[in-house]
């Protein structure tokens, strides 16, 4: 058996609203690229399955598991990782919501719970029961604050979001 | 920086006859292929911090030397430019395996003619312990009722999110070696890799970053963390590597397993009036750094909450051919109160008394504190008060008559509790060394104020997300008298902070780590006011500290301000008094006198599907008294924290092998960590009552959720499956488990039919 190297590929895409162009490996992961060739660290790798969700980012304004895509699949794709979240230095209203209800403790699954729960917040125009903000966030794991401050974070931010249903965070 | 990856064993039992690396070696951007062969003859065992009496040795290597004896032992290092590349070439590695039988559990390891492990050994047996007082068989003769039973407790793990993490950098100029870890234990890191790796102490520098979540899978010396320091000292090269899920499934202590074989004695009122058990614990393929530590603790805790005057229990280590078992969140309390507390169920039952009204007639009342039991002393506690009030907060007679209705409608609907008590505070030194434990059981506060008048706290101590930092620094802001934003704490650097006798484990961190920074803040506040004293011309009495301005009582007119005082001590020492040295700091060291215990009742209220065999919530109260609160929102969301691990394991979580002692598990496909949707939200409330033995009152709180709750869900469980006269003895109760209680699944089915059904 030989070990082929792979040729690299092109690569042109938006992340947190910045043109990249990279040349990757085409069996690069999208973490990989985020993490490791952008210095994006906030993604994290929790399971490289696609269950725990630590690594989620927005793909073209929707959840997505970095480490189930090759980069070259997000050609031209514009994504949105946790550093895209706060904008001119101040947290976004789920961010601050998360800090004020204690919804994290080690912090590593949060950047995904961010990314869910941003989209989550986009696509209810009032504030979810607890029950749906459950059923939302089922695909994140944690394993450290048994999920009740996540879930009052989370809806705590859709209290305080209500009346601008559309907004979307930057 | 060099990535490394791990080549691992694929036999739970085997020879290594020969590796051929020359394929992997030859790949380019490959720097470099390390084995077992690679290391010296004379190249020491992986050190164990827990040295019990009489265990045998089980030495195991940074690299599997000839012989591997769990799937996943570590047996080849590549290191190379990328983990992509290193990954490529560990699929050129050839290693020449000759399998050896293998034991699966305990029981077959126990078994006549079982494989050997070791084979200068005569059995598979690691270690046994004993413990008794009053007599048992006089109790067992004379009791009104006895129930025996056994129970399974699954291996399961820890399984923080974020997996382990190695990143070492040998400066081979200086000869100096830093290593940046995921680790609870910085400082017994150092020592042992000093031990060995033959590099003196002082230069190695051990730093644990902000770790993802640990909960005792990190308070453990790892052969990859030696493994990855040979590597960057062979390449002179910095070496990183990051743990992936599937490596942390078999690479990562295992933790809990135990069959445990227990018998209860009582009168017809309800007292009970003996204890005893006989525990085997599934240590995995070797003694890991707390060596049987948590069977150990299962023993000893066999009384748990109870005045229990006659007890004998005995715990034997075993070996197997599975992953080292090692710490988990309660270590071995889990298990015992899981054991303690279905036997007290089983005496409500065979007496037709109410289990809370068993509990109750046996719990150590608060005027017997300290109070000795099997093996510790307990500090303090109102168990009374903290049954009445989980009772109350859930209103437990309302389920109880609502249950009745409900029953009536053909629903399974359970009420259950457990009482629990948790071993905090974990010292002193002589008892623990005493015990076999090399490290000691204090901490070492280091407060130092700065030339602005802010103070930072050095710990040893390592925060893994528990908030432990936040505590610190309130404990110091609240002795200086300082905003909590005038506080940096650093943590977990060997180089910086001052040594933590034991670690961060065992609910230790408030409490020991806590009351040395105190102290040390205290000693710190005196010296400030005395340089005030002399800047004012007040006396020492007369000065009083708020938000960081220290004035004359009565004239807030007259002050200094910290940053006065921090100027005075670096940079103007002639503002100081006569005589006085420069500096602003002090180390101090607490060593608690005994160890301290808060306690908790779990009352799980659930329903049961008869049709799939799901159980879920309809109610959860918890209430718990850790002495003082530092923080009531971290102590609570610790509770909740550790309550959903309690209930995964209670439910959802279990490390299958097979009868070869192959891993069923790799995925989170097959090992179900609980979401969102499963964790009920608890009522949650406390009981303070400061430990006697801590200033500050504190006792720890990080493994509390853990202890309680998988008794009381399966007390829950049973309860609620009374209809059918099941008992339940094994965890977790997975919805086939369940379905094999309530009958639904017959015998071959892949579940045993729980021990205990009738």
């Amino acid at each position: 058996m030989t070990v082929r190297l792979a040729e690299s590929c092109s690569l042109r895409l938006r992340v947190n609203g910045e043109l990249v162009e990279r040349s990757v490996e085409p069996r690069r992961l999208l973490a990989d690229l985020l993490r490791e060739d952008l210095e994006l660290r906030g993604t994290h790798l929790g399971c490289e399955h696609g269950v725990c969700g630590a690594c989620t980012i927005l793909l073209n304004g929707e959840p997505a598991r970095s480490c189930l895509l090759f980069a070259v699949q997000c050609e031209g794709a514009e994504i949105t990782t946790v550093e895209g979240l706060a904008a001119n230095g101040r947290l976004s209203v789920l961010q601050e919501a998360f800090r004020e209800h204690h919804a994290l403790q080690c912090g590593f699954c949060t950047p995904g719970f961010l990314m869910t729960a941003t989209y989550v917040l986009a696509q209810f125009s009032g504030v979810p029961d607890e029950r749906q903000v459950r059923e939302a966030l089922a695909g994140n794991l944690c394993r450290c604050t048994g999920y009740h401050n996540i879930v009052d974070a989370v809806r705590a931010a859709a209290e305080r979001l209500h009346g601008t249903p559309t907004r979307k965070e930057a | 920086m060099l990535h490394a990856v791990f080549l691992r064993s694929p036999y739970p039992h085997a020879r290594i006859k020969a590796i051929d690396v020359s394929a992997a070696a030859a790949v380019p951007g490959v720097r470099l292929v390390l084995t077992g062969a690679d290391l010296p003859p004379d190249f020491p065992p992986q050190p164990l911090n827990h040295l019990f009496h009489g265990q045998r040795e089980t030495p195991y290597y940074a690299l599997a030397r000839d012989r591997v004896r769990y799937v996943g032992e570590p047996v080849a290092l590549v290191a190379a430019d990328s983990p992509y590349v290193g990954e490529d070439a560990r699929e050129l590695i050839e290693v020449e395996w000759e399998p050896l039988p293998a034991v699966a559990s305990a029981e077959a390891a126990l078994a006549e003619g079982a494989p050997l492990l070791y084979d200068d050994w005569p059995d598979n047996v690691a270690a046994t312990f004993e413990a008794e007082m009053g007599d048992v068989d006089a109790a067992l003769r004379e009791a009104d009722v006895v129930v025996t039973q056994r129970f399974d407790l699954s291996r399961i793990f820890a399984c923080p999110l974020e997996g382990r993490g190695v990143l070492a950098e040998w400066d081979t100029f200086r000869d100096e070696l830093t290593l940046w870890t995921s680790s609870q234990i910085p400082h017994i890191a150092r020592d042992f890799l000093s031990w060995v790796l033959g590099l003196p102490e002082p230069r190695i520098r051990v730093i644990v970053p902000r770790v993802g979540g640990g909960f005792g899978a990190k308070f453990h010396f790892y052969p990859e963390e030696v493994a990855v320091a040979l590597a960057a000292r062979e390449t002179g090269r910095p070496v990183r590597w990051v743990e992936d899920r599937a490596e942390s499934f078999l690479a990562t202590v295992h933790a809990r397993e135990q069959v445990i074989e227990a018998t209860m004695a009582a009168r017809a009122d309800g007292v009970i009036t003996g204890v005893k058990a006989e525990i085997l614990g599934d240590m995995g393929a070797a003694l890991h750094t707390v060596s049987y530590g948590p069977v150990w603790l299962t023993s000893v805790m066999m009384t748990n909450v109870y005045v229990i005057p006659n007890a004998r229990v005995r715990a034997r280590a075993v070996v197997t051919n599975k992953t080292p078992l090692g710490s988990f969140r309660g270590w071995g309390q889990p298990q015992a109160n899981f054991a303690v507390e279905r036997l007290v169920d089983q005496v409500a039952r065979r007496l037709g008394m109410d289990p809370a009204e068993v509990r109750r007639r046996n719990l150590i009342p608060p005027d017997r504190f300290p109070y000795k039991g099997l093996h510790h002393v307990f500090d303090s506690g109102r168990y009374e008060d903290c049954l009445d009030k989980a009772l109350e907060l859930v209103d437990y007679s309302g389920w109880r008559e609502r249950q009745q209705r409900m029953r009536e409608q053909g629903r399974l609907v359970g009420v259950g509790l457990s009482f629990y008590v948790e071993n905090t505070a974990l010292g002193p030194s002589r008892l623990l060394n005493q015990g076999g434990v090399l490290s000691g059981g204090y901490d070492i506060g280091h407060v130092r104020m700065e030339t602005n008048g802010e103070a930072t706290v050095f710990t040893g101590l390592c925060e893994m997300g528990q908030g432990f930092t936040n505590g610190l620094a309130q404990l110091c802001a609240d002795e200086l008298g300082v905003d909590l934003d005038q506080v940096t704490v650093v943590t977990g650097d060997t180089q910086l902070c001052p040594v933590t006798g034991y670690g961060t484990g065992a609910s230790r961190s408030a409490s020991v780590g806590g009351a040395a920074v105190a102290k040390a803040a205290r000693t710190v506040r005196r010296k400030v006011l005395e340089i005030a004293a002399h800047m004012l011309e007040a006396a020492v009495d007369d000065l009083e500290i708020e938000r960081g301005r220290i004035s004359v009582a009565g004239s807030p007119e007259r002050y200094v301000t910290m940053a006065d005082i921090g100027r005075a001590a670096y940079l103007r020492p002639a503002d100081l008094p006569e005589g006085m040295d420069p500096g602003l700091e002090a180390i101090e060291v607490f060593d608690p006198p005994q160890m301290a215990w808060p306690y908790g009742v779990n009352i799980a209220v659930v329903e049961i599907d008869p049709e799939t065999g799901l159980v879920s919530f309809l109610d959860y109260a918890y209430v718990h008294d850790t002495g003082t609160l530092l923080n009531p929102m971290i102590v609570e969301g610790q509770i909740h924290g550790g309550m959903a691990q309690g209930i995964g394991m209670a439910l959802y979580e279990q490390l299958a092998y097979d009868e070869d002692a192959q891993p069923r598990v790799g995925t989170f496909m097959d090992y179900l960590l609980p979401t969102a949707l499963e964790i009920p939200r608890p009522r949650l409330d406390h009981l303070v009552t400061p430990s006697p033995l801590i200033p500050g009152g504190m006792k720890g709180v990080g493994e509390a959720g853990t202890i309680g709750s998988p008794a009381a869900v399966a007390s829950a469980v049973e309860d609620a499956l009374r209809p059918f006269e099941a008992t339940v003895t094994r965890l977790p109760l997975t919805p086939e488990a369940v379905l094999g209680l309530i009958g639904k699944v017959g015998p071959g089915s892949p579940v045993p039919a729980a021990g205990g059904a009738r």
